[in-house]
């Protein structure tokens, strides 16, 4: 079976390469950018094993614990993983999960991630060389560092499919408030150690207490566990070593679970949700100045992209990710450079755009349900004004209070109004540019029902694309949204009135030509976009 | 009085997928009243025809034609006459049946009473009262295909295109629908279906086309298509028996 399975991928990237040979190229660059790393890895491994072994020990138990986020964290935050062997698509074959697990494991194991990975885990056990009783020292570190890799790996996978079972549930919503309440709650309370005693105190006090402490946790036991030899304690090596490996059991078990559960619930359904109110009706029926602006056509395009901003797994888990991952940029830039006025006036703006960037590919989660647009002849800008407003509908509001909550961080109420009309402009700037390339470069991303966190195998290349030419796009229009704010903070004066109409000015102009746009590109390529998309 | 222009017309209708020819030159001109079955193998063509007669995917050569406009030139003349059920495609799944109705009907250019009315009728004429509430997610296969049908009819089209309608339709249902679409071609609509049923062609349609490898084999009336015989059989004489006959004597159970 783990040859079968390894085979099975192994074709899989083949046929795919076979029919777009280019996508070779971005594998490529993956390949020679991961490679490229290798010499800086080095050297800072040759640089930290010259420290003292305490030193050694906190950094690479930091380390550890902050790859281990990252491996939780990149697969539920960056949708578009490669899911060529998830679990659900061997549900058809009633394989057993027991029979399945070896060949789905020895396949994690063989990524270019895993691979990768693996090599910083053991380049990072290589930093205790030159250590007293070295043989012992450097055997138990290779044996921390591939047992911690292993739970990286296993943790991945686990949080995936912990995650789609989760969002697939009424509970979804609830657990989720509780995650960002978790993440702001310890971001709030570093912020608050931070600004009370100083980083450097901060550092050499909680930080220092913490890294211990996640030394004798699984999460970086096997990193702390040479320490122990160094200073003579093997039964310290011995116990921390024995709680990673037990961890590591224990996660296999539990991606076992999971994917014995997929195998039996293949699709993420409705929850058993009714709705007895027509949404889409009633966005129809909507009467007012505002809403007779918005044609009929749209706001139902409006009312049904806004009901899967609210319900679809695939929505839900780009728009925590969207949120998510600036917030907390944001917070370790708050964390580090403390109240900067610059940090803070650069949060929301770079919140704007993250999140508009990532609609890039907006249109291709409509799928080949699109269909029901196309054959009814509806004007594409209406689609894309549409999708554009159900994104506004929750990105607005999101810009506006963190454009708040900065201003009350940094004590400067008075640069809010240009702060959140600039962050609101780069929203409708990276809007405007995402209705263009989701239209001209649309890639396949999971279908409703599947799992949210996947991408087709083939699509990693054509998602790559895609992303380059709306970053080049975007970054090329932003800077003439932000540089009113930017003279604001330099010279003041004028500039702030400045920004309170530029913003807004300029990002609604460029939000509507992108949909203008973009929709000309709809009629004309409609006959092509359900091949691309669904 | 019906017209002399065929109700959906096509020529000369070519599409490659890479070295593939999926549809290799065919013409056909479906008249206006008729109930028009669409036949073939799998892998003819079929979907790959109805797609490009319907704005769904553009032809690599051809025009069509909807009750004499050129469907491709002038899509917001053309499309508006067409209804249109696809095989396959997904839908918007968040939203219940009764959402995906009215919002097909509001695509439709349709005033909100109207579309409430007419969602209201469908449901009820579909069997889908008790659907009208629930997520399209969490529909059957066989509902799927009720609330795409309904959203082919909201806006009272004059030509129906239909791939594989009756498909995972439980009997109750499919005579509900067979009742509906009869009475629309009565009254001066065309419907055209593809289907593998040979049974339920014969019993709906009163012309046919026998398609196979992208080209049409055969076209006519029903009668002049199966001649003495019945159409499953001329299927079989046209297609040809392409399986390779094997006895596969290791499924036998005794």
């Amino acid at each position: 079976m783990v040859a079968a399975i390894l085979s099975l991928r192994w074709r899989i990237l083949i046929h795919q390469f076979q029919r777009d040979w280019w996508r070779l190229l971005f594998v490529a660059a993956g390949g020679i950018w991961a490679i490229s790393i290798v010499p800086a890895l080095f050297v800072g491994s040759v640089a930290l094993s010259t420290n003292a072994f305490d030193i050694k020990r906190d950094a690479l138990v930091a380390v550890s614990a902050l790859v281990g986020l990252a491996w939780v964290a990149v697969p539920l935050l960056a949708t578009g993983v490669d899911d060529s062997l998830d679990p659900a698509r061997f549900a058809p074959w009633g394989i057993e999960p027991k029979r399945l697990m070896p060949g789905l494991t020895v396949a994690a194991f063989s990524t270019i991630p895993a691979i990768f990975f693996v090599a910083v885990a053991l380049t990072m056990a290589a930093t205790w060389r030159g250590e007293d009783r070295q043989a012992a020292v450097l055997v138990v570190a290779g044996a921390g560092a591939v047992l911690t890799a292993m739970t990286w790996v296993f943790s991945a996978r686990v949080a995936t499919l912990w995650a789609v079972r989760l969002l697939a549930t009424r509970w979804s919503k609830v657990v989720m408030a509780a995650f960002a309440v978790v993440v702001v709650a310890v971001l709030a309370a570093a912020v608050l150690v931070v600004r009370a005693e100083g980083l450097e105190e901060a550092l050499s006090n909680e930080v220092a207490v913490l890294l211990t402490q996640i030394g004798r946790t699984p999460i970086g036991a096997g990193m702390a566990a040479p320490a122990a030899i160094v200073v003579g304690n093997e039964w310290g090596a011995v116990w921390r070593l024995a709680i990673v490996a037990a961890w590591a059991i224990l996660l296999h078990f539990a991606w076992r679970d999971a994917v014995a559960h997929v195998l039996v619930h293949p699709e993420a359904r409705g929850a058993g949700v009714r709705r007895n109110r027509d949404a889409i009706l009633t966005a129809g029926q909507r009467k007012g100045r505002i809403w007779s602006l918005v044609r009929p056509v749209t706001r139902a395009v409006l009312a049904r992209t806004a009901r899967s901003w609210r319900t679809d797994p695939r929505y839900i888990a780009q728009l925590v990710g969207a949120l998510v991952f600036p917030v907390m940029i944001g917070g370790l830039a708050f964390i580090f450079a403390g109240d900067n006025q610059v940090w803070m006036a650069a949060l929301p703006v770079v919140l704007g755009v993250t999140i508009g960037w990532g609609r890039h590919n907006d249109l291709a989660y409509d799928s080949s349900g699109s269909w029901l647009d196309i054959v009814s002849g509806v004007p594409g800008a209406d689609i894309l004004v549409g999708r554009l407003l159900g994104v506004v509908l929750w990105a607005g509001p999101a810009v506006v209070a963190v454009s708040a909550t900065a201003a009350g961080l940094a004590g400067r109420w008075d640069v809010f109004p240009a702060v959140a009309a600039t962050a609101l402009g780069t929203l409708g700037v990276a809007l405007g540019v995402a209705s263009v390339t989701s239209v001209l470069m649309p890639y396949r991303v999971p279908a409703p029902g599947e799992s949210p966190f996947g991408a087709d195998a083939g699509s990693i290349g054509a998602s790559l694309a895609g992303q380059v030419v709306s970053s080049v796009g975007t970054g090329f229009i932003v800077p003439f949204i932000v540089a009113p704010l930017v003279c604001a903070f330099v010279w003041g004066g004028a500039w702030w009135l400045l920004c309170l109409v530029w913003g807004p000015l300029v990002g609604g102009a460029i939000a509507w030509w992108g949909t203008s746009l973009g929709g000309r590109r709809y009629d004309a390529r409609s006959g092509r976009l359900i091949g691309a998309v669904g | 009085m019906p017209s002399d222009r065929p109700a959906l017309g096509l020529r000369g209708l070519r599409k490659t997928f890479g070295r593939t020819v999926a549809v290799d030159g065919i013409d056909l001109d479906i008249p206006a009243g008729s109930f028009y079955g669409l036949l073939g193998p799998n892998g003819a063509g079929k979907t790959t025809t109805l797609s490009m007669a319907t704005g769904l995917l553009t032809p690599d050569a051809g025009v069509i034609t909807v009750n004499g406009v050129d469907l491709w030139k002038n899509p917001g003349i053309a499309k508006p006459m067409l209804g249109v059920l696809p095989d396959g495609l997904r839908t918007f799944d968040r939203l219940t049946g009764s959402e995906l109705i009215s919002y097909a009907g509001i695509l439709r250019g349709l005033d909100p009473d109207v579309v409430r009315e007419r969602r209201d009728d469908l449901l009820a004429a579909l069997d889908l009262a008790a659907a009208g509430s629930t997520l399209v997610t969490d529909f059957s296969a066989g509902m799927a295909k009720k609330i795409g049908l309904a959203c082919a009819l909201v806006h009272a089209p004059s030509v129906l295109v239909l791939d594989e309608p009756f498909e995972a339709v439980d009997p109750v249902s499919a005579t509900g629908i067979r009742t509906i679409l009869q009475s629309f071609v009565s009254s001066g609509g065309t419907v055209v279906i593809s289907s593998h049923v040979m049974a339920l062609v014969e019993r709906l349609c009163d012309r046919v086309a026998i398609i196979a490898a992208g080209k049409v084999l055969a076209e006519g009336s029903l009668d002049d298509v199966r001649g003495s015989g019945d159409l499953e059989a001329r299927f079989v004489e046209l297609v040809g028996d392409t399986s390779e006959q094997r006895d596969l004597t290791w499924l036998q159970q005794s």
